[in-house]
C-alpha cells in the first residue's frame, strides 16, 4: 500500500459516500493514520484527554446538533480545538451543511471538510471497511492457490515440482484456479487470509513444455475466481525416503501467514502419485474437520474400543468354567 | 543468504526472451533465487514471475539468493544483467 493520504480516500469514494468537498482544499495531502474512524462528541464539549488525532473525524447529527446549541462564539471555539489538531480530515454526514464558521476555519487551516449524503452509521461501516482494507498488510509469495470444492488451497514447494500442473488438472476436474506462481496475501478482518493473483498474470499458467496458456479463455469463466479466502497450505515436495511424512494425520501441522495460522499439510510426490485426487480429498477432509468430524482420531478411538470390547470378551471366556 | 542489486540496462526490459534466460539460469542452481520489485517479490525460476515483473530499462531489480550454491548462482544471474542479456 502506498500512503493513505485523504485526497486518495476522497478520489476513490466520492461516488459510493456522496462526498463533496467543501473546504480546506489545501489540506488533501493530509494522511489518515489509522484505519477506524470517530467521532469528537467529548472533544467539541471541551475534553481533550487521549483524543485520537489520527483518525478520519466524523460529525453526526449529535455533533452538529450540539455546536448549534452553544452560543456561536463558543460553537466556533469548540470547532477550531477541534481544527488545531493535527487531524486528516473532518466529514459530515446526512448531506447537512457546514456553518459559515466552519468553513471558514478549515479553508483557514487547510482540514480537509467534507460532506456525505449518507448517513452517519453507513458511513461510519463504510469507511471502516474501507479503511481496513487499505491498512491490511499483504505479502506476494511464490505458489498457486486454488478453490477445490469450495475450499481455498495454497500449494507451495519449489519451482518445478508440479504447481502448475497440479492446477491445471484440478480445472480440467471442475475446480477453479485464483492464481498461479505469484499469489498474493491479504490478512483481512484481522484473522482471515485473502488470496488474489496478479492483474498482470491473470489467469494465466505455464506448462513446462508447452507454454503459457489462458486458462480463462480455455476453460470459461467457471474455471476461475479473482479471489479467495486461503484455508489450508498443500506443500508440495520431492518424494524423500528419510524424511518422517504424516501417516495417520492425528496431529494437525500449522503454519502462519501475516499472523494468521492455517492448517500445513507436506504431501511428498514420486512418480505415479495423483496429487489431484489428494487435493480433492484433503479438501474435503477439511471441510470434514470444520464439520466436527476428524477422522483420523476417530478411526484410532473405533480401533481402541474394538480392542477394548475384544478384551472384555475374553476375559469373560476365560473365567467361564462351565 | 546474499543480495545484489541489478538495473536493466538492455533498451527492451526484461522481456520474453531475457526472462527465458534468466529463469533457465536460475533453475540451474538449488539455492532460492528471489527478485524484488518494489512490493513484488517474484521466484526467479519462474517464468510467468518474472514476465510479470514487467521490468522496463533503467529499472533497478534487487537479487536475493539463498542456499548451498549461492555464490556461483548470483555471479551468472548478475552477469547476465551486466551484458543486457546480450542485447543492445
Amino acid at each position: 500500500m502506498g500512503e493513505m493520504t485523504v485526497n486518495r480516500f476522497f478520489e476513490q469514494k466520492k461516488e459510493k459516500l456522496m462526498l463533496s468537498l467543501v473546504a480546506g482544499e489545501s489540506g488533501l495531502g493530509r494522511r489518515i493514520l489509522r484505519p477506524v474512524v470517530q467521532r469528537p462528541a467529548f472533544l467539541l464539549a471541551g475534553y481533550i484527554e487521549g483524543f485520537a488525532e489520527k483518525r478520519l473525524q466524523i460529525l453526526g447529527k449529535s455533533e452538529m446538533a450540539f455546536l448549534d446549541s452553544r452560543p456561536p462564539e463558543e460553537a466556533e471555539a469548540s470547532f477550531a480545538r477541534l481544527a488545531d489538531f493535527p487531524i486528516p480530515g473532518v466529514i459530515i454526514s446526512r448531506g447537512m451543511h457546514p456553518q459559515d464558521y466552519m468553513i471558514r476555519i478549515a479553508d483557514d487551516k487547510g482540514l480537509p471538510l467534507i460532506v456525505s449524503g449518507l448517513s452517519t452509521d453507513e458511513l461510519f461501516n463504510q469507511i471502516t471497511v474501507y479503511l481496513d482494507l487499505c491498512f491490511s498488510p499483504q505479502i506476494t509469495i511464490h505458489a498457486t492457490m486454488m478453490d477445490v470444492y469450495g475450499v481455498g488451497i495454497l500449494y507451495t514447494g519449489p519451482a518445478g515440482i508440479g504447481k502448475s500442473e497440479c492446477a491445471l488438472d484440478l480445472v480440467e476436474r471442475g475446480h477453479r484456479l485464483i492464481a498461479d506462481d505469484v499469489v498474493t496475501l491479504r490478512r483481512h478482518a484481522g484473522q482471515v487470509l485473502i488470496a488474489t493473483g496478479s492483474p498482470e498474470a491473470g489467469h494465466h499458467i505455464e506448462i513446462r513444455g508447452v507454454g503459457i496458456v489462458d486458462i480463462e479463455r480455455l476453460f470459461g469463466v467457471r474455471a476461475i475466481r479473482i479471489q479467495k479466502r486461503v484455508e489450508l497450505e498443500v506443500h508440495l515436495e520431492l518424494w524423500d525416503d528419510i524424511k518422517d511424512y504424516e501417516r495417520l494425520g492425528l496431529e494437525d501441522t500449522n503454519t502462519t501467514y501475516l499472523g494468521v495460522q492455517i492448517p500445513k499439510l507436506t504431501v511428498p510426490i514420486s512418480p505415479g502419485k495423483n496429487i489431484t485426487a489428494i487435493s480433492e480429498v484433503v479438501a474435503m477432509n477439511h471441510m470434514l474437520k470444520v464439520y466436527g468430524h476428524h477422522p483420523a482420531r476417530e478411526f484410532v478411538a473405533r480401533l481402541q474400543e474394538m480392542m477394548k470390547r475384544k478384551e472384555n470378551l475374553n476375559q469373560y471366556l476365560e473365567s467361564d468354567f462351565e | 543468504m546474499i543480495c545484489k542489486e541489478v538495473e536493466i540496462i538492455n533498451k527492451l526490459g526484461l522481456h520474453a526472451r531475457p526472462a527465458t534466460m534468466l529463469v533457465k539460469t536460475a533453475a540451474k542452481y538449488k539455492a532460492k533465487i528471489k527478485i524484488k520489485k518494489d512490493d513484488l517479490t517474484v521466484d526467479a525460476k519462474s517464468i510467468m514471475g518474472v514476465l510479470i515483473l514487467a521490468a522496463q530499462k533503467g529499472t533497478t531489480l534487487k537479487i536475493e539468493v539463498d542456499g548451498q550454491d549461492e555464490a556461483e548462482a548470483i555471479e551468472e544471474v548478475v552477469a547476465l544483467f551486466a551484458n543486457g542479456f546480450g542485447e543492445e
